[in-house]
């Protein structure tokens, strides 16, 4: 019993040690330097506030960056509960006007549930004096907040007015644990009052795996970032999963006889590269990726117990379900005919929307009665709603983790932002549903979230897997133009849309930006590509909400003097080009006014095949000679050809193109813009057309 | 027996309240009282009632929402607060029904101001939603506004969120509250009702509650109805407005719908001098500035030639040194801070920069005035006194040889000719003055620019130019400065008629604020021929003309709008292009055309003399206000004006 105690007291009086000595560490060179006198020569004296700030370089140096981060620096020390504290000490360098204006306020977010902040010192560094800042002014506020209400809060302090190359230096207190969904900008902060005491009560600081630790730290920044380090210290009965991804850093392990120390650090790391449509930046910065937990498979039990109780059926849900089947005929219909109307009906019937259940909000899900009644959520609670749906049907359904939008790495972290439905069949294979994302939108799954990572919460354990890839043919456009023109140079015809899996969303989203009456104001729009002389238009279409078919659009209209007049000839350009690269939601790789080189990856979310033909009746005696052609650009990424004929009096223009893969790496990004600069010059094409031609 | 003094103001309160006050709890009883099926009462209207007119009215199955009540009321209380009440109710269908009824985000400044949801639920299935309590704890959520997230001086404004619970399509939501305003409408208050809304409105209704014998100013615009004068039990005089069917808002929507709509406008100050008087006051008494930042002002200017250079080099030393929150300041209307609170944090919503801009300006040497422009250009008829038809503050910058138009939001400095639109500059003069008003010389707005040319040996074109330009179309503004202001205004000009034309040299002999007359040498780079071996001109539309003057709201591809088009003044620009083609031959000309209608007129006339060919084009609108039956004329003219056919020339 005393050697036990005694054994304990050790532990104790270690763990503490190392914290401590890893503390002092961290902050040795500013006390050190003080008293260092000698040096031998060529070496430096270990770096203060001051001479990180002196040395941390200027705007020119920076390419004009506003400001840097010169140190960033994080300890970490995990208990064997889970809860980890964490000590920060960052400074920053203010290098321009618009950085002394930009930073005057700092800022920390929280979940007050979950985490605690305490701002334990703020200084001015300036020159060789650290001006004091009262941390005691910090406030303690609401975090603005869209779509998701779980009443975060933020913490922000005024700085005196800053003088360029000044230093900010801060140091925090946080504990608590992130969130296993919906994390916002990687790690939730932890945070709470300032009178914070490290011997509270850590069991709400308990993570939702207890005993485990996990993060994902990013080694950059918006600006450049002279330093950044970051220091785990686990209870040395844990095991650790880590590894670095997308670029090196440097990196150390060491133990004491009761933990594990590992640290990794990087030096002048750059700022993030900034392009349109990235992914978001755990796809492409360096990164580390930690976990304690051990397999995907333990994830997926623990996601699977937590949320067990969620999903109650109660008599209410039963009805609605047995109404929804009713009313559709489909009572007797197979389990894949009535999961597929069940996830429309939740995800046209369970608005985005999410209030807090507070205990648990941000890794449970909420009761599926509670959801069923406030008719809104976030993902997970939609989720929810059809796991239980599906259940109240007789169907084995289960709630999923994913990653909407970014990869997730194979290391059992919570790399997650999703929540998902997973339908059991009968011969043990799942079948994915996510009624978040498919809002007017006939899939059962969105095809944006083609090659997506998940984890299936089961008793039984589910390794990490993958949404296959979806070619372009999955997600086809097919758009069709018949006209006239007339030998006065009016066009009049008829545009027919078509489209499937990820297109047909688009397309309906597009019915989604104008109210019923406004429709032909929408449509005039999308031929004003063509003219602003559109007129006499005229809209059919099935209503968005209508699944029993994928969405179609008919758009009549008439355009005067649309062809250019030229002697006895008339030129133009083709009417289908101009609308289908003149759209976003028709052709979004093909609207897109791409740079000459990319650093970072293209993600353009789904693939797509665009297919069109377009008849133009020309006015009798006319003909295009010599129809031209495109050059057929067939890369590994990205394809188009555009041909044209006549036939018997008629124009015909054919466009093929297709953006092959969601995410175009940098070294595909030459061949996929070879063919959207094909699909833009045919859209250039001018078409002239002359009497005596070939008919 | 005296009552204690809190209960006194309380029941006073509860007095002026009354309406609101029993709306509140008409709502809150609404649940106990109402038959299972039925909505029952609320606010004083039968809610089943308002819907069976909704249905016997409106085609539902064309519409994405109805407002079957849409009310306001506003009452201002003895001691200066204000409350307003807001009380909606709607049949919502689609998707854009419930993103714009069912969660919603409403403003409030915590430092003066309090809170009240009197309802929030959702009539589906027969039956209100929650059921228990008549307002979900987790349904009100309080939110920082995202643009103030870094900003501790501004912290106490708050968003609340307003969460519906049980929404399915179709489906009743109502949402009411109201906000009291501590001691903001002390020296006067004033507003604007507007009938319309973007979806049908069953019942629109406005109601004004001030102290017993106030006297306040009120108008109803467009059709909009005349007051009714409610019980006030003899401490306060309520008035209400009540419009019954109220169609959509027209489209598109103007900045100012005022201008078009059923409206009623309200102020209770005493006049416009008062509320100049209030205006002016607020930001002479917050300008004081540290020695420092007068330092700093004095090193900016020191080697800045002139006023102008010198209002400048402060207007980017505001922007350098604050971030511009954007973020409507009128929650802190009367009460900004002080300059050098403003410079020291280093941001300011418009207002605090305002107020920070006075001071540097004025510590520069520079007469500084607040400047408000009215929403529309067309300008109106400022009869009630009040700040809702104009824009935001700007401030009037002016000196011995300058004067110009800051901008404290934006930081920019500006002086576009006030032709048109209704302005005041409190402190200058006592009440607005409407465009009506001011003396315009000739009536219009013009522009006239004549340019010819000759072709060079080596491929290029050579000539000369003249503008002529007056009032609204007048580059002035544009032109002034110490450095390339004007024949980069020129070149602009030039470049929109002719792809790859240059001004190199230029010559005024006019040059003020209403008029520019100015010769210029110009050339035209050589063009690389089609494949046909052509070389296009095409005589496009000149920048800063008519095209450029039209209000944002002008969509070419609209056949239809159901809001007038507002000009700030009648409209011409005439262009004429001379070209000796020379060995060139001549492959496309545009041809004759003339139209003419009542709005307007658009002509294109063509001439071919020995080598020379002249090309006029000439755009005229002669009405101010066009009607949205109009609009298919207007529309025509614009057309033509933008047809290529009308603008190409081919030579080979």
């Amino acid at each position: 019993m005393h050697h036990g105690i005694w054994r304990a007291d050790v532990r104790l009086r270690v763990a503490l040690l190392v914290g401590v000595i890893g503390w002092i560490l961290a902050q040795a060179p500013s006390a050190y330097a003080a008293e260092a006198t000698e040096l031998p020569p060529g070496d430096t004296p270990p770096p203060t506030v001051f001479s990180r700030v002196e040395n941390a370089g200027t705007a020119d140096e920076h390419d004009g960056a506003a400001h840097v981060i010169v140190y960033d620096y994080a300890m970490n020390r995990m208990k064997s509960s889970g809860v980890t504290h964490v000590d920060t000490y960052t400074i920053t360098k203010v290098l321009t006007a618009a950085g002394c204006r930009n930073e005057s306020v700092l800022r920390w977010g929280y979940d007050p549930q979950s985490s605690h902040v305490e701002i334990r010192e703020v200084n001015v560094i300036r020159d060789s004096v650290r001006i004091a800042v009262d941390v005691t002014k910090v406030r303690d506020l609401p975090a603005p907040q869209s779509w998701i209400y779980w009443r975060d809060r933020i913490k922000t302090l005024q700085l005196p007015r800053l003088q360029v190359n000044d230093g900010i230096e801060v140091r925090t207190f946080r504990k608590g644990f992130t969130y296993a969904l919906l994390t916002g900008e990687g790690s939730a902060e932890a945070g709470g009052a300032g009178s914070f005491d490290e011997t509270d009560d850590d069991a709400r600081f308990i993570p939702p795996m207890p005993g485990e630790y996990f993060d994902i730290v990013l080694f950059a920044a918006s600006v450049p970032i002279v330093e950044k380090k970051y220091v785990l210290t686990i209870p040395a009965d844990k095991r650790l999963h880590s590894e670095i991804y997308n670029g090196p850093l440097y990196a150390s392990t060491s133990y004491s006889p009761d933990s594990t120390l590992y640290a990794w650090w990087g030096l002048d790391l750059p700022a993030r590269p900034r392009e349109g449509r990235q992914p978001d930046p755990p796809d492409y910065v360096t990164k580390v990726v930690m976990s304690t937990a051990e397999s995907w498979e333990a994830k997926s039990r623990w996601f699977f117990d937590i949320n067990r109780d969620q999903f109650e059926v109660t008599s209410a849900i039963s009805a609605k379900v047995e109404e929804i089947l009713d009313e559709a005929g489909l009572s007797n219909a197979s389990e894949e005919a009535k999961a597929e109307l069940l996830v429309h009906w939740v995800a046209q019937n369970i608005r985005y929307s999410g209030q807090t259940m507070g205990k648990g909000e941000g890794y449970m899900l909420h009761p599926a009665p509670m959801i069923f009644e406030q008719r809104s959520g976030v993902c997970k609670d939609i989720a929810g709603m059809l796991v239980a749906m599906m259940r109240a049907a007789g169907m084995d359904s289960y709630a999923a983790m994913t990653n909407a939008g970014s990869r997730i790495d194979d290391l059992p972290a919570d790399q997650f932002n999703h929540c998902v439905c997973a339908l059991r069949k009968a011969d043990g294979s799942f079948e994915m549903y996510d009624p978040t994302w498919v809002p007017y939108d006939n899939s059962i799954w969105s095809l944006l979230e083609a090659e997506q990572h998940y984890v299936i919460g089961s008793p039984e354990g589910e390794t990490l897997a993958r949404i296959p890839y979806s070619p372009p043919e999955e997600s086809p456009l097919h758009i069709s133009h018949d006209a006239t023109l007339d030998d006065d140079g009016t066009l009049e015809g008829t545009f027919k849309l078509e489209a499937s899996g990820a297109m047909d969303g688009r397309l309906r989203g597009l019915l989604l930006y104008a109210r019923r009456a406004d429709r032909t104001e929408l449509f005039a729009r999308l031929l004003s590509s063509i003219s602003d002389r559109v007129e006499d238009v005229r809209v059919d279409t099935i209503e968005p909400d209508d699944f029993s078919e994928d969405i179609w659009v008919r758009i009549d209209y008439r355009i005067p003097r649309f062809a250019f007049p030229i002697g006895d000839a008339y030129e133009f350009t083709s009417p289908m080009m101009q609308v289908t690269q003149g759209s976003g939601t028709l052709f979004r790789a093909g609207r897109t006014r791409w740079e000459d080189e990319r650093k970072t990856d293209i993600l353009l979310y789904n693939t797509q095949l665009l297919l069109g033909t377009e008849t133009i009746r020309l006015p009798k005696g006319y003909a295009v000679n010599d129809p031209p052609s495109s050059d057929e650009v067939d890369e590994t990424y990205a394809y188009f050809k555009g041909t044209s004929e006549m036939d018997d009096g008629d124009l015909i223009i054919n466009q093929h193109a297709e953006a092959r893969r969601r995410q175009i790496p940098p070294d595909g990004f030459e061949g996929f813009k070879k063919a959207m600069d094909a699909a833009t010059e045919w859209g250039e094409q001018v078409f002239r057309i002359e009497t005596g031609g070939d008919e | 027996m005296s009552r204690h003094p809190l209960i006194a103001r309380i029941a006073a309160f509860a007095a002026l309240l009354r309406p609101a006050v029993v709306c509140a709890i008409a709502i809150c009883v609404v649940p106990l009282v109402t038959h299972a099926n039925v909505m029952g009462p609320s606010g004083g209207y039968d809610l089943d009632d308002l819907m069976a007119q909704a249905q016997e009215r409106y085609d539902l199955a064309a519409l994405d929402a109805i407002l079957l009540l849409n009310s306001l009321e506003v009452s201002i209380l003895p001691n200066g607060d204000r409350v307003t009440r807001t009380h909606q109710v709607v049949w919502i269908e689609t998707e854009i029904g419930i993103e714009e009824y069912t969660d919603h985000r409403v403003p409030w400044n915590t430092a003066n101001s309090t809170l009240n949801v009197t309802a929030l639920r959702t009539w589906r299935d027969e039956q209100w939603w929650p059921r228990e309590p008549a307002i979900s704890p987790t349904a009100v959520v309080e939110t920082m506004p995202f643009a103030l997230d870094r900003t501790d001086d501004y912290t106490t404004m708050r968003e609340a969120m307003l969460l519906h619970d049980g929404v399915e399509l179709p489906c009743v939501v109502e949402t009411a509250y109201f906000i009291v305003e501590k001691g903001t409408a002390a020296d006067g208050a004033d507003g604007l009702y507007v009938f319309a809304h973007d979806d049908p409105v069953v019942r629109s209704r406005f109601s004004l509650t001030v102290p017993a014998g106030t006297t306040f100013h009120m108008r109803s615009a467009n059709d909009a109805p005349q007051p009714e004068q409610s019980e006030g039990g003899g401490e306060s005089d309520s008035y209400v407005w009540e419009m019954s069917f109220v169609e959509r808002l027209g489209t598109p929507h103007l900045d100012d719908p005022a201008t078009y709509a059923p409206v009623v406008e309200w102020s209770t100050w005493v006049d416009w001098k008062a509320l100049g008087d209030k205006i002016t006051s607020t930001l002479d008494g917050a300008t004081l500035l540290t020695d420092a930042l007068k330092d700093s002002v004095a090193d900016r200017i020191e080697h800045e030639p002139n006023e102008a250079a010198r209002a400048r080099a402060v207007a980017d030393f505001i922007d350098e040194s604050t971030r511009s929150i954007r973020y409507s300041d009128e929650h802190w209307e009367y009460g900004p801070r002080t300059a050098s609170r403003t410079y020291e944090t280093a941001y300011g919503h418009r207002l605090d920069r305002a107020v920070l801009a006075t001071a540097l300006f004025r510590e520069a040497g520079l007469d500084v005035r607040p400047a408000y422009h009215s929403l529309s250009r067309a300008g109106f008829d400022p009869v009630i006194p009040g700040l809702s038809r104009f824009g935001s503050m700007h401030l009037r910058l002016s000196g011995d040889d300058m004067q110009t138009t800051y901008d404290p939001g934006n930081g920019t400095l500006s002086d576009p000719p006030d032709i048109g639109a209704t302005l005041w500059y409190p402190g200058l003069e006592d009440r607005p003055t409407f465009f009506a008003e001011r003396t315009l010389r000739k009536g219009s707005s013009t522009l006239e620019l004549i340019i010819t040319l000759d072709s060079e040996e080596d491929g290029h074109w050579s000539g000369s130019g003249y503008l002529d330009a007056r009032g609204i179309l007048c580059p002035h503004h544009a032109m002034v400065g110490l450095e390339r202001e004007a024949i980069g205004t020129l070149s602009r000009l030039a470049e929109s008629i002719l792809d790859g034309a240059n001004v190199e040299s230029y010559n005024p002999s006019t040059f003020h604020r209403q008029r520019v007359t100015a010769g210029f040498a110009i050339s035209v780079d050589k063009s690389e021929p089609d494949d046909q071996g052509r070389t296009a001109f095409a005589v496009g539309s000149p920048s800063g003309a008519v095209m450029d003057n039209l209000p944002g709201n002008v969509t070419l591809y609209m056949e239809r709008r159901s809001s007038p088009v507002l000009l700030a003044s009648p409209l011409t620009q005439r262009v004429q292009l001379r070209i000796k083609a020379g060995d060139h031959e001549v492959i496309r000309l545009p041809e004759a055309r003339e139209v003419t209608n009542g709005v307007g007129s658009f002509a294109v006339t063509v001439e071919e003399d020995d080598d020379w060919i002249t090309i006029e084009r000439t755009l005229k609108l002669t009405a101010t206000t066009i009607k949205p039956d109009e609009w298919p004329q207007l529309r025509a003219l614009l057309l033509e004006e933008t047809d290529a056919g009308n603008a190409a020339i081919l030579l080979k």
